[in-house]
């Protein structure tokens, strides 16, 4: 019997965790995000520069430069990031703190 | 929050290239870089209710039918969660209430219809992931002149920590 509880626990977590599966992505400092901005303004860099944040705050306020992907509405509104998929992007919204 | 979940769904959509700017408007702001307004909100102090205060609001509300003697709601919950409202979160809890309970985008409230069904009689107590929008929300419904509004402090997840009534939204 304890033998077959200890098997369901192990099915149980094999079946679990995959749903805590964390995708990863490389993260942008503000002073890397300010020498991007300026190289992008000399053309030295290309990026999207993507605000998630709904579009009430998107037009409240915002990273110069900026393009609005909500969120909300990614499938809709995920045309303005154009049909390169490779092209470099870094989103942001209020921020973690 | 916001931005990892895009990036999450931009990568399921193929795109390959994704990072980042984990400050955000936060630190971006708190460094003194530039901000480009494009629509202002407009100043407004809102009020706010702990998850304790809208308890009690809740279940006096309950005994007396959710309506006053005018017939207006005595509070309405809109519960405006992105990924409620997308209804992309599974089997997600919302707060356990027989009142009413209006379910919605931020962006839905510039729509004229979807505002419309906000009402302007009675308390309407905004209910978000953090509270963290709930400033904007209530800047944005005051320009359209609602000043019935109180955002729940620290939204959902004060109410869940609390550990009150929740029931299964389908």
């Amino acid at each position: 019997m304890q033998r077959l509880v200890w098997l369901l626990v192990l099915l149980s977590l094999f079946v679990s965790l995959p749903a805590f599966g964390m995708e990863r992505f490389e993260i942008v400092t503000t002073e890397e995000m300010r020498t991007m901005l300026q190289q992008r303004e000399e053309g030295k860099v290309d990026f999207l520069l993507v605000n998630t944040l709904d579009k009430l705050l998107f037009d409240n306020e915002s990273i110069p430069g900026s393009i609005n992907v909500p969120w909300a509405s990614v499938d809709k509104t995920m045309h303005r990031l154009g049909n390169d998929k490779d092209h470099p992007i870094v989103v942001y919204c209020k921020g973690y703190r | 929050m916001f931005s990892y979940k895009t990036a999450v769904a931009l990568k399921k959509h193929g795109f390959t290239n994704i990072r980042i700017y984990n400050g955000g408007l936060k630190d971006w702001e708190k460094s003194g870089y530039e901000i480009e307004v494009r629509n202002p909100l407009p100043e407004y102090e809102g009020k706010y209710m702990d998850a304790q205060e809208l308890m009690t609001l809740i279940s006096r509300a309950e005994t007396q039918g959710c309506r006053g003697p005018d017939g207006n709601p005595l509070f309405t919950l809109l519960d405006y969660r992105t990924e409620l409202a997308n209804n992309s979160g599974e089997n997600m809890q919302v707060i356990k209430t027989n009142c009413p309970k209006l379910i919605m985008h931020l962006d839905d409230f510039a729509d004229p219809a979807q505002r419309g069904l906000i009402p302007r009689k009675g308390l309407v107590v905004l209910v978000c992931e953090t509270g963290n929008r709930d400033p904007f929300a209530m800047r944005y419904l005051y320009s359209h002149g609602y000043d019935n509004v109180a955002g729940l402090r620290f939204g959902m997840r004060a109410w869940i920590k609390a550990d009150y009534a929740v029931e299964e939204y389908h």
